[in-house]
C-alpha cells in the first residue's frame, strides 16, 4: 500500500516567515502508515504536529529516508522517559540499533480521546552529521494514559525528505487522525 | 508556504491578578489548527500553584498524567474527574524564577473528540524540577475559545502570557 496517504506539499505562494506549513494530512478511514514525501530542503528544522488515535495500544515508530527511499535498516536508536500515572517515572531504550525506525511514544486507544504528540527532526538536511529526532508526546482517558519524551537516533548522513509514521506492531492509525508538517527556517 | 505561527494575544501583568483568562467572552479565533501557551508564571508566595480551565468549564471534565524530575527522582501522577488541570501539581509557582510552561492544544477546534493538551514545564531553583503533562478536557466537543489559569494565591507582576495560532495548510 505504498504512499496510500501522502501529504500535500504546498507549492509557492503565500508569505515567506520563519514558519512555514508544509503538508498536511486527515486520516479519512484508517490506514497503516502516513508519508511526507518530497520535503523541501529549504528549512532548518522540520516539526509534525500530530492529533492521533490508535485502532488499538501500540507504539509509534516513524521511519526516516533519503533520496526518496525509507531507510528500513538497523540504523535507529532511541531513549525514552515515560509517566504512566503513578510510581517512578520510567526509562528505555531501544536495546541497540533497531529497523523500525524512530520512536514516537505508546499510544492507548479510545473512542473519544486522541494522543498529541509535537516532533522535532533537527538540522534535516545537514549532510555531515547523524540525525536526531525528539518527541513529546501523552495520551490520557481519565483513569489511564502516558505521557512520553524521547530522543532518536537517525545513524545516517543522508538529507532527510521523506517519513512514515506508522506502527511497528502494525496497528491502523484511526480516522480523523491528524498530522501536519511544519518547516523552521534557521 | 503560509507563515503559520501567529501571536492571538501577549500580556505582561502590571499588578497582580488571581486569575487570568485568554480570549476572555470566547474570543480567541477559530481559524488556527493548533494552540500554543507560552507562559511565566510568578507566584505572590512560594507556596500558591495554578490550575487551568477551557471555555470556562467547571465540571469534573478534566484528567491528566503527568511526571516530573527534580534532580534526584523521578515520579509519575495523575489526576481523574478534576474540576481544571493542576498545571505541575508537585510544584509551585515561584516569587522570583518563573516556570517556563508550553502548552500545546491540539485541534482546538474540532467539534468530534475530546481535547488533549500537552505541556512542558521548568523551574530550575532549589527544591523545583521539570514536568510534562497530557490533559483530556471531556466535556461533549466544541472548540475551545478561551483558556483561564487560576493562582491559588495571585499571579505576580511581570508573569507573562502569550497565545500563539498555527495552522496547517
Amino acid at each position: 500500500m505504498l504512499n496510500n496517504i501522502s501529504g500535500f506539499l504546498g507549492v509557492g505562494g503565500g508569505i515567506i516567515g520563519d514558519y512555514e506549513s508544509i503538508a498536511t494530512v486527515t486520516v479519512g478511514s484508517a490506514t497503516p502508515y502516513i508519508d511526507f514525501s518530497t520535503i523541501p530542503q529549504t528549512y532548518k528544522h522540520l516539526q509534525i504536529r500530530m492529533n492521533v488515535q490508535m485502532a488499538s495500544t501500540a507504539d509509534m515508530n516513524m521511519r526516516i529516508g533519503t533520496g526518496g527511499t525509507l531507510d528500513t535498516g538497523s540504523n535507529y536508536y532511541y531513549h525514552a522517559l515515560y509517566g504512566s500515572g503513578s510510581g517512578s517515572a520510567t526509562s528505555l531504550n531501544s536495546g541497540g540499533q533497531v529497523n523500525f525506525g524512530a520512536y514516537l511514544g505508546y499510544f492507548n486507544s479510545g473512542s473519544s480521546s486522541f494522543a498529541g504528540v509535537v516532533t522535532d527532526i533537527l538540522d534535516y538536511t545537514n549532510t555531515n552529521k547523524y540525525k536526531t529526532v525528539r518527541t513529546l508526546e501523552g495520551n490520557d482517558s481519565n483513569g489511564s494514559g502516558f505521557v512520553f519524551l524521547s530522543s532518536s537516533l537517525w545513524s545516517n548522513t543522508g538529507a532527510i525528505n521523506t517519513l512514515r509514521v506508522y506502527s511497528k506492531d502494525s496497528i491502523n492509525i484511526a480516522a480523523n487522525s491528524h498530522f501536519a508538517l511544519y518547516g523552521i527556517k534557521g | 508556504m503560509t507563515v503559520t505561527y501567529e501571536v492571538i494575544s501577549s500580556e505582561t501583568l502590571g499588578s497582580a491578578q488571581s486569575s487570568v483568562t485568554i480570549g476572555s467572552g470566547g474570543t480567541i479565533p477559530q481559524t488556527y489548527t493548533d494552540l500554543v501557551l507560552v507562559y511565566a508564571p510568578l507566584g505572590s508566595t512560594n507556596t500558591v500553584t495554578h490550575s487551568m480551565r477551557v471555555n470556562g468549564d467547571t465540571a469534573s471534565n478534566y484528567s491528566l498524567t503527568g511526571m516530573r524530575g527534580d534532580g534526584s527522582s523521578g515520579t509519575s501522577y495523575r489526576a481523574s474527574n478534576a474540576t481544571s488541570w493542576t498545571m505541575y501539581p508537585n510544584d509551585y509557582d515561584n516569587t522570583t524564577v518563573p516556570n517556563v510552561i508550553t502548552v500545546n492544544f491540539q485541534n482546538y477546534t474540532n467539534t468530534t473528540s475530546y481535547k488533549n493538551i500537552l505541556w512542558r514545564a521548568g523551574l530550575s531553583a532549589s527544591g523545583y524540577g521539570v514536568s510534562a503533562q497530557v490533559g483530556l478536557w471531556r466535556k461533549t466537543p466544541e472548540g475551545i475559545t478561551s483558556i483561564t489559569l487560576t493562582s491559588t494565591g495571585n499571579f505576580a507582576i511581570g508573569s507573562t502570557f502569550s497565545l500563539y495560532g498555527i495552522k496547517a495548510e
